[in-house]
């Protein structure tokens, strides 16, 4: 039996499923209960309505983004599993690398002709345990973590504000400088998405668009993406 | 205050029960194929893997650890942790849905929304990708055409730049240490790319904090009336 058979067959889709269905179960449950908060903090049904919608349309062009990750993942990993890996727990990134790991220790290559059964196993092993200090961090330490972090910061409110905006920034240049350096689309992107937003929040400050605070991310990234497919025709 | 305590109290006991049974089913995947197909890795080439990845992952993961949960609620945290995808989709939402609602994220009512933002942005995601890995025949042939391919390649670049954007113009001084330093880092490649998040906010956290004290020391000798 081909491992890409094996990797499509209807046990893989079942398991996958399964774990789709705990994921949306506890984002449902969590939503719900904070919703119940949100009703003893006397929060506007109006601000949690807006706050949704915000959240829904910022999330549909990054979320096409992952559709694409799956096309080219899916012939080589099948797609249970490059679904399971991509929509829940991780990311591009993340399994591309881990997968090409486990096939390398295998001596073999991600995809490549000599690409095994075996080696397909341990990439699959490899990904699936490679997030366990992530999800040991959070269940042993976050608690604990973030009680410090408010300690240290919370009596000052501009201190508190200038280091979460400054590990914001730090989290941004990641992505913005290696861009900018490197040159070519990923600077076009990040150039034309910026003076787009640049342009937007003109118009949410001077004209009082403030509707537009929910389109703004996704249509600079929209227009960005869309330019950067016409400068290739 | 009371009530905060119990909302706390259970945000904690859901995410870590939670946490604790998505990852078991995540390991149905390969146990799946060791127990139905007997597929198993070679014993050395599992070893050599999984040594690689943990020197190579562990770090990577205390420092998304130290980075992100400063800025997402605890709740928000535990359904990232289960649904991925959380620089390039679940922060951005969470952000902007404070932004459209004009909360403080360090606020309780901040926290409450950017819970349900997160949570709603989970849900959203799972359903396009649902709709994807439906129509996986005719999207393949559409977002495989070169062009398209190449602009959907960019659409991390173009959200940062769009978020940068936004961040700036809410605080501009306080983004002026971590863009110098963030420059300065992948310009002078002395960490590896994988690290270049917790060192940049490492040294940022550092400087802007000293900067902040001095700041704040040389203002109290100035007006030692207002204190």
């Amino acid at each position: 039996m081909n491992y890409l058979e094996i990797a499509n067959s209807r046990p893989m889709y079942l398991v996958t499923l399964f774990i789709l269905v705990l994921l949306m179960a506890q984002a449902v449950i969590f939503f719900r209960m904070a919703m119940k908060r949100a009703k003893e903090l006397k929060i506007e049904k109006q601000v949690i309505h807006k706050a949704v919608k915000a959240a829904a349309i910022t999330t549909i062009v990054p979320s096409i983004a992952i559709i694409i990750g799956l096309i080219s993942l899916s012939p080589i990993l099948g797609i249970p599993v490059s679904w399971a890996r991509l929509g829940m727990a991780g990311s591009m990134m993340y399994e591309l690398t881990v997968a090409a790991i486990g096939a390398q220790a295998m001596g073999t290559e991600l995809g490549g002709a000599m690409y095994s059964p075996q080696a397909f196993a341990n990439s699959v092993w490899l990904m699936t345990l490679g997030v366990t200090p992530g999800f040991v961090l959070a269940v042993l330490f976050l608690r604990k973590y973030k009680s410090g972090i408010k300690k240290a910061v919370s009596k000052d409110t501009t201190f508190q504000t200038l280091i979460l905006t400054t590990i914001l920034v730090s989290v941004q240049m990641n992505f913005i400088a290696p861009a900018v350096i490197g040159g070519g689309n990923a600077l076009n992107a990040v150039v034309i998405a910026a003076v787009v937003m640049a342009v937007l929040t003109v118009c949410m400050v001077k004209l009082k668009w403030s509707w537009l605070k929910e389109y703004a991310l996704s249509i600079s990234m929209i227009t960005a993406v869309g330019a950067i497919v016409l400068m290739q025709i | 205050m009371n009530k905060n305590k119990s909302y706390e109290d259970s945000v904690y006991r859901l995410g870590r029960v939670s946490a604790i049974i998505f990852f078991l089913a995540t390991l149905m995947l390969p146990a799946m194929l060791w127990f139905k197909w007997g597929l198993l890795p070679t014993k050395e080439g599992f070893i050599a893997g999984i040594s690689v990845i943990a020197v190579i992952i562990i770090p990577i993961l205390i420092g998304e650890f130290l980075s992100y949960a400063p800025i997402v609620g605890a709740a928000g945290y535990f359904v990232m942790l289960l649904s991925g995808n959380w620089m390039n989709i679940k922060i951005p939402a969470s952000i902007v849905a404070l932004e459209a609602t004009e909360l403080d994220s360090n606020s309780e009512e901040g926290d409450v929304i950017s819970t349900m933002a997160v949570a709603t942005s989970a849900i959203v995601t799972e359903v396009i990708i649902i709709a994807g890995v439906l129509l996986l025949t005719p999207f393949s042939s559409f977002f495989e055409q070169p062009a398209i391919k190449t602009g959907f390649e960019q659409i991390v670049p173009a959200l940062f730049g769009a978020l940068y954007i936004a961040t700036l113009v809410k605080n501009p001084k306080a983004a002026v240490v971590p863009t110098i330093v963030g420059f300065a880092i992948v310009m002078s490649q002395v960490v590896n790319s994988l690290f270049f998040i917790p060192v940049i906010i490492a040294i940022s956290v550092l400087i802007a904090t000293v900067i902040y004290k001095i700041g704040n020391r040389k203002q109290t000798i100035e007006e030692p009336s207002n204190e």
